[in-house]
């Protein structure tokens, strides 16, 4: 027998794998993470540390985080790099999805997902919305609803959430016990809540509900394992940097676990492949400074790579390819709208940037089947790219973005998904493992479209209480939503490409995945809490099989 | 079809890349702050600007259309 290497294996610091490593170490294991681990803070940490409004007016540097570079498209044309990448993919942030084209590569018409490399995954740019599933949808899911409730706690404590157990929709996602005081409104929610408790009754009969969000930023000092992170200073930078640390991102977490002698973090592989063995599981890599193949041990591999790449990794280690497994991603709309309270009117300047406000919508008879409603203000993204998208000459242009920037709402609409045999994915072999290619196909049935359209259509009512004007509905496309699952399903029985409803994989019980592979559902709320919580619970059923007793 | 020539003129309409990048670098550069600080012009008259604003854009719209029918769109 061969010595193990550590008694676990974590593929991905995103989410998952910072949450499942982190509960390994507390419950004593030796722990590694093998990571691709990009990271390059260079721009982040050359913001001024002050508001949006001062850095606007005085540092001359701005471009640089605010632009990033500018270059030439195929046409000839001049094109600004952060134009082409949705809110979260600021210039600092750029570094999450870079060399994911070369090194998880994808092919598809229908389908364009957003895939990191990250140190962090795409947690490196998480919204930080933290909602707990309730019972209908950890059902649906495959879930625990029992289980759950005490790892979502577990969570809190390390990421710091903020939020109120006192708001509408507090009983459908807000299942923590301690939560820090929820964080000041800016002036355009503000206004929007008034009006909706105004019209409590009348939207509570629409099936609409709305309220401060559980959010994973701090309103106050948050102390772990001697590391300090403070309140957030209301920038409205947080689209740009964690300066302050206030937002969660899953790095933080694995910078406390370095400190843990049982830890090491290992960046610069790219996992390929398992094999069973008599120590366990054999894991391979590529080494990605000098393209030589490594291989690890140990008695068991956790994969928590995200729900395509986990797939990626299974499909491959079971020479699966060519066969078809599910695709879960939340269909996604956004309605930039005009708060008709707040026009003409002017703004506090301190506030945070991230969601505001969150509503849910009844759409069937189950509390899963509800969609859900993301509120944002808009400043801090800059007035060009909302000029970009106007039919106006931009002098036009960017007079009317300036009348109408205080009262501009961004509704983000989520809805919830089921699998279908038109959305799959696929590998295709390449000329060596690292070459292969994950073919996606996503298409929408009749009755799904309908149900979006019925949604969008019961949510222009709830728009119209709420003074909302909209001015536009855009389908950024599938896969924009940037939630993925369903590609290894829970199935109780033995099944091919399946996992077991205690998380290890059908085809190897000494791998477990961690992330959100296995759920046969996915709600429309964020799932990165419950991401999170599900990988605390698979860490500690896996510590269950090497003798650990596990409180 | 109606909704594909209607998304097609809309897209003419819209500034050219050009345009967006020359607008942007105006937009960071703090000299040039006000000129992309919010308006607060109250209620009534901030919706009387956007009617007219409106309205200009679609007296300019036919000739933009015509101007803008080789440009190259994002």
């Amino acid at each position: 027998m061969r010595p193990v290497d550590a008694d676990i294996i974590v593929v991905g610091s995103g989410p998952a794998g910072a949450q499942a490593a982190r509960k390994f170490v507390d419950l004593g294991l030796s722990v590694w993470t093998i990571d691709v681990g990009k990271l390059d803070l260079s721009i982040a940490n050359a913001i001024p540390a002050a508001r949006f409004s001062e850095l606007r007016q005085r540092d001359a540097g701005q471009a640089r985080y605010f632009l990033g570079d500018v270059r030439e498209t195929a046409a000839g044309e001049p094109e600004i790099s952060a134009i082409r990448a949705g809110a979260q993919l600021t210039p600092p942030r750029a570094y999450v999805t870079e060399d994911v084209d070369r090194w998880a590569p994808m092919s598809s018409d229908t389908f364009n997902p957003m895939l990191s490399l990250a140190l962090g995954g795409l947690g490196a740019a998480w919204g930080a919305g933290a909602f707990t599933f309730n019972r209908a949808e950890c059902e649906r899911t495959g879930l625990s609803y029992g289980q759950l409730r005490g790892r979502y706690d577990e969570v809190a404590a390390d990421i710091g959430i903020s939020g109120s157990h006192e708001e509408d929709v507090s009983a459908d996602m807000v299942g923590i016990e301690t939560i820090q005081e929820p964080l000041p409104l800016d002036d355009n929610a503000g206004s929007l809540l008034r009006t909706y408790q105004r019209r409590r009754q009348h939207l509570i009969a629409l099936g609409f509900r709305a309220g401060r969000p559980p959010i994973a930023m701090l309103s106050n000092v948050l102390e772990n394992a001697g590391r300090i992170r403070e309140a957030n200073p209301l920038y409205d930078m947080d689209f740009y940097s964690d300066a302050s640390r206030s937002v969660y991102r899953p790095r933080f977490t694995i910078d406390v676990l370095r400190e843990a002698r049982s830890y090491r973090y290992v960046d610069g592989l790219l996992a390929l492949e398992f094999t069973a063995c008599d120590e366990g599981v054999e894991l391979l890599c590529l080494e990605l400074k000098t393209e030589v193949y490594v291989r690890f041990l140990c008695k068991r591999l956790i994969l928590a790579a995200g729900a395509l790449n986990t797939a990626r990794i299974v499909l491959r280690s079971t020479r699966a390819y060519g066969r078809r497994i599910p695709l879960l991603s939340n269909a996604y709309r956004y309605v930039p709208t005009i708060n008709l309270d707040m026009l003409g009117r002017a703004a506090r300047d301190e506030r945070h940037s991230m969601v505001q406000l969150v509503g849910t919508l009844a759409q069937g008879s189950s509390d899963a089947d509800q969609l859900f409603v993301s509120f944002y203000s808009y400043r801090s993204l800059l007035l060009y790219k909302l000029v970009k998208e106007m039919p106006l000459p931009t002098g036009l242009g960017i007079l009317a973005a300036r009348i109408m920037l205080s009262s501009l709402t961004i509704l983000g609409v989520h809805f919830p998904e089921e699998p279908t045999e038109r959305k799959y994915l696929m590998l295709t072999r390449g000329a060596a493992p690292q070459n292969d290619l994950l073919n996606a196909e996503y298409a929408l049935s009749s009755s799904e479209k309908d149900t979006i359209s019925r949604g969008l259509q019961a949510l222009a009512k709830v728009m119209r209480h709420l003074r909302l004007l909209r001015l536009t509905t855009v389908d950024p496309g599938n896969g924009a939503s940037i939630h993925y699952a369903g590609t290894l399903p829970f199935r109780s029985k033995s099944a091919d490409l399946a996992t077991a409803p205690d998380g290890h994989l059908h085809a190897n019980r000494y791998v477990y995945i961690a992330d959100s592979a296995p759920w046969t559902f996915l709600p429309a709320k964020g799932p990165t809490l419950t991401i999170m919580a599900h990988a605390r619970n698979i860490a500690a059923t896996a510590s269950r099989t090497l003798g650990i007793e596990v409180p | 079809m109606l909704a594909r020539i209607r998304f097609a003129i809309i897209q003419r309409l819209r500034p050219t890349p050009r345009e967006i990048v020359v607008l942007a670098r105006r937009e960071v550069d703090p000299r040039c702050v006000a000129e992309f600080e919010p308006l607060h012009l109250g209620p009534v008259r901030s919706i009387l600007a956007l009617v007219g604003i409106g309205i200009a854009g679609a007296i300019a719209a036919p000739f933009r259309l015509l101007t803008n029918l080789t440009s190259p769109r994002t």
